[in-house]
């Protein structure tokens, strides 16, 4: 028996990555609390039931290597996992390339240091091909930003008067966001919420504007007419600070609220209303969701949520948006390198997403695998990551997998991806290992230590780098002896510059850089950091790159107005992706605390389109699109718009969204994938159709 | 006067609030204080106990803080128009107790305490309400103009727990002869322990029955 010690940490159970107080007593977590030194937190349910996830499901925990031979898992020592990995990497090399090995790192590679190591080994090794996430999330809005002020606009809640909460449900997918908000709200703060659903923020603003999915763009561009129209832009920012209003303005001429009304179905008087609130409150934010990242058109859409806070003068403003460097592991692994180490897949039909995010288009991958164009990929290492439940279009994941010789997990568990794996290897979690965390929208890194021992023979990510680097003798751009150096490294350059030893003494985040606001007026050297040094709403480079050059809104491909024909066939549009407080992504379905708080998926339809379609709630429902079919029960609500049907994120088995979602139509500028508005029809399942065993566990 | 079933204005209250309907709900507690019904009983057995079921389910992670963060401030727009005449009802000799509240120096919220500070007033006591951002100075100046009983200081921020500290502190050091109780978000039990605070509670209901054993304790001195 041992005393109980309380170590500082943070909780990766989601990425926002709150400060932790983990108790523990003979090595096993009994508690955790929020770290009062944290700017992030406080914790939500995820994190108190740390401990309870730790008793319950990580039972199931994989503990040592598996290989499956002849369809069934044996277990192996690491060394025979080395060598086996060792041969096939080599003869895979020797007969395809270096190419043709390639590595997909799950949950926000960005933001963990294991981007920066793979990514050295990959130099070593000879190959392009490290891919992650990207496409399903954030980067829509980053290379949108990028492209505006070239850098990242994070809205920034304290001091906010006015608050668009623009696709986005932060209850579940920022809870302490979701806090400060609301506590913000009872002192007065406005809420303008844009959603085709009814959330909580929906129901409590001061205008909703449930719109159709897939036309936030044109929503943005009628909420500009109405600014430009009614002078309520800030004029003396616009003509110092940005390029581009008179072309905007004329772009913005043919969305009058009247034409934007048909285009979103958003009443044209709620469009001025909204637009007038906005602007004439200051200062105002926009809290923008990742949702428009899985839109084809998401990327001009976030352009014209930008050009909404330039216009108004809530850029680099204070309770308006902060305006912090794009920085992340993957594109700082190409520093301190020589310049022909930097490799870059061939034929990248999203250059745009490597360039800021150091990381190319995932959907490439799997493309590449399929048509072995421009080169074979013929093994896969996946860390972190279960694409079969959250990349889109789960059959062609499948198919892709299937298609290569040799595949590695590295996970926790026997994920529905690491079943269709050739060698499954065990993982330690973010309470077991040494690991350098950036933060989205605050300038902190944390260096987060292991507090646990790691159960059986759990290897750090890393670990599996180090160890084939030296094996594959590929190991000249990793020149660490230990994770430290490699950290060390990293912090020291820009834009943390910071030492370990510094880090090490924040456990609860270190600010390698102070928050600063309006810098346009108090800096006399200030520039924004794009070619003209100003805020462009219009882009040159995206001009030169055959873009639209301006912030502007097309039908996506599976709108009614773009595919009546196909509209005929799947009348409803869907939405997919939904966040639940309890789950990060298809994570922690096994923790009975939370699974009792979210019992099973069920899709979302408006009572009206039930009505007609003669469903109540409870009943199994089939939902179909052109890529596939899920089943799960209906939730009839009135919280919904009627032609809008919500499929609830990353579950497992028939319920799995991701059946119906799309890899084939992609944001042409960076890749997004198209996991909402899409077309789709529901029916009520037959008789006998609807067995238990369908449900997801 | 129309008569209405207390029932159905409590039922009707219930639904107001749950759609966060302040309009709503201030009409039906006028209609309910017309129709005989006093401020008194629409607070502690209509209102308290929508706050109490909150707070529970809070707990039990049944409802989240957003939302308990909404009712409770719907609450308040009803607590706001009762408090006023609950004070009127009790005269001054007959308080149970002076109390002076307020969110510590570097706090800007004062949803909870302001709720904290109508529900203490519900429950008979006389509470000075000295706002949010509140200096140790201002604590004991108001503490011995007011001859209080007790100090009620909160805080929902984690960086002001510093300015907690230095009050309990001060507390001490001037020997004053009151009961001090501490609550809000970035609190614990375990904090107030340490900081030397003689109470702590989890919410309003909770704290207004401290009070009673805080109170008991000062005249046993």
């Amino acid at each position: 028996m041992s005393d109980v010690r309380v170590e500082k940490t943070v909780c990766l159970f989601c990425p926002p990555g709150c400060g932790i107080d983990v108790h523990i007593k003979d090595n096993v977590p009994i508690k955790v609390e929020s770290n009062l030194d944290s700017v992030v937190g406080p914790i939500c349910i995820k994190g108190e039931v740390i401990p309870e996830w730790y008793q319950t499901e990580a039972k199931n925990r994989l503990l040592h290597p598996l290989l499956k031979v002849d369809g069934r898992w044996k277990q192996i020592s690491w060394e025979q996992a080395l060598d086996t990995m060792v041969a096939k990497f080599t003869a895979i090399k020797e007969k395809y390339g270096p190419q043709a090995v390639a590595t997909y790192i799950g949950q926000v590679a960005d933001l963990h240091d294991l981007s920066y190591i793979v990514r050295r080994f990959n130099m070593g090794f000879g190959s392009p091909s490290l891919y992650s996430v990207h496409q399903t999330c954030w980067w829509g809005k980053g290379t949108a930003h990028a492209m505006t002020y070239g850098l990242y606009s994070s809205p920034t809640l304290i001091g906010s008067k006015c608050c668009i909460i623009w696709a986005a449900n932060p209850i579940g997918s920022v809870p302490f966001a979701a806090d400060f908000m609301t506590v913000s709200k009872t002192q007065g703060t406005k809420w303008i919420t844009i959603d085709p659903r009814r959330t909580f923020f929906a129901k409590a603003s001061d205008i909703h504007l449930q719109l159709r999915p897939g036309t936030d763009g044109a929503l943005a561009l009628g909420m500009l007419n109405v600014i430009i129209n009614e002078k309520l832009y800030d004029e003396k920012f616009v003509e110092k600070w940005v390029l581009g209003f008179d072309k905007l303005a004329e772009r913005c001429e043919q969305y009058t609220p009247e034409k934007v009304e048909e285009i979103t179905w958003v009443p044209a008087d709620k469009i001025r209303a909204a637009a007038r609130l906005y602007a004439t409150t200051k200062p105002a934010s926009i809290f923008q969701g990742n949702c428009l990242d899985n839109v084809e058109n998401g990327f001009y859409a976030s352009r014209g949520i930008q050009a909404l806070v330039a216009l108004t003068g809530n850029a680099d403003a204070r309770g308006g948006a902060t305006l912090m460097p794009i920085f992340t592991f993957s594109k700082i692994a190409d520093k301190l390198v020589p310049e022909e180490a930097v490799l870059k897949p061939k034929d990248d039909p999203w250059p745009l997403l490597m360039e800021y995010s150091g990381i190319p288009a995932g959907a490439a991958m799997n493309e590449i695998i399929l048509t072995e164009k421009p080169y074979p990929i013929k093994a896969l290492v996946i860390q972190r990551g279960n694409p079969v439940l959250s990349w889109a279009d789960t059959n062609k994941v499948k198919k892709a997998l299937d298609k290569l010789e040799f595949v590695v997990v590295m996970d926790y568990f026997m994920t529905e991806t690491a079943e269709l794996a050739d060698l499954v290897l065990p993982a330690t979690t973010f309470l077991e290992q040494q690991m350098l965390y950036n933060y989205v929208g605050r300038p902190m890194v944390v260096l987060i230590k292991p507090v646990l021992e790691p159960p059986g023979e759990c290897w750090p990510d890393w670990k599996l780098w180090f160890e084939l680097g030296k094996r594959l003798n590929c190991n000249q751009y990793m020149p660490w002896k230990t994770i430290e150096d490699c950290q060390a490294e990293i912090a020291g350059m820009a834009p943390v510059n910071a030492k370990l030893e510094d880090l090490k003494a924040h456990p609860e985040g270190y600010f390698y850089a102070k928050r600063a606001w309006k810098r346009w007026e108090t800096d006399p050297n200030w520039r924004f950091n794009t070619p003209s040094g100003k805020v462009e709403l219009y882009s040159e480079r995206l001009k030169e790159l055959g873009f639209d050059p301006l912030p502007g809104f097309f039908e996506v491909s599976e709108s009614p107005v773009k595919n009546p024909e196909l509209t005929k066939k799947y009348p409803l549009i869907l939405i997919t992706g939904l966040r639940s407080l309890y789950f990060l992504h298809a994570m922690h379905r096994s923790t009975p605390s939370l699974r009792a708080r979210d019992q099973e998926p069920m899709v979302e339809i408006n009572i009206e389109t039930a009505r007609n379609l003669n469903i109540e709630s409870g009943d199994f429902v089939i939902v179909e699109t052109p890529k596939g079919r899920v089943q799960m029960k209906a939730a009839v609500t009135s919280d919904i718009h009627k032609n809008v049907v919500s499929v609830p994120h990353c579950w497992a088995g028939m319920a799995n969204q991701n059946l119906l979602t799309n890899d084939d139509l992609h944001d042409p500028l960076w890749g997004g994938l198209s996991m909402r508005a899409l077309a789709c029809r529901v029916r009520k399942a037959f008789p006998g159709q609807a067995s238990p065993f369908t449900v997801a566990t | 006067v129309k008569k209405i079933p207390r029932e159905e204005l409590g039922q009707n209250i219930g639904a107001a609030v749950a759609d966060w309907d302040k309009e709503k709900l201030v009409f039906l507690v006028n209609e309910g204080l017309e129709a005989g019904i006093t401020s008194m009983e629409i607070t502690n057995e209509i209102l308290l106990p929508i706050l109490q079921k909150a707070c529970r389910e809070i707990d039990a992670h049944d409802i989240t803080f957003p939302e308990l963060v909404l009712l409770a401030d719907t609450i308040k727009a009803a607590l706001d128009l009762l408090i006023p005449k609950i004070r009127a009802s009790l005269s001054e000799g007959k308080a149970r107790g002076t109390i002076v509240i307020g969110t510590v120096k570097g706090d800007i919220h004062d949803l909870g305490k302001n709720l904290v500070a109508a529900v203490f007033e519900s429950g008979g006591f006389r509470v000075t309400d000295l706002g949010r951002n509140v200096s140790v100075d201002d604590f004991i100046k108001a503490a011995k103009k007011e001859k209080a009983d007790i100090i009620a200081a909160s805080t929902l921020m984690t960086p002001t727990l510093i300015t907690m500290e230095e009050l309990m502190k001060e507390v001490k050091a001037r020997k004053l002869k009151l009961k001090t109780i501490i609550g809000g978000w970035a609190t614990s039990p375990e904090f107030a322990r340490k900081i030397g605070a003689d109470a702590w509670a989890d919410d309003a209901l909770e704290g207004l029955f401290i009070l009673d054993q805080l109170m008991k304790e000062l005249r046993r001195v």
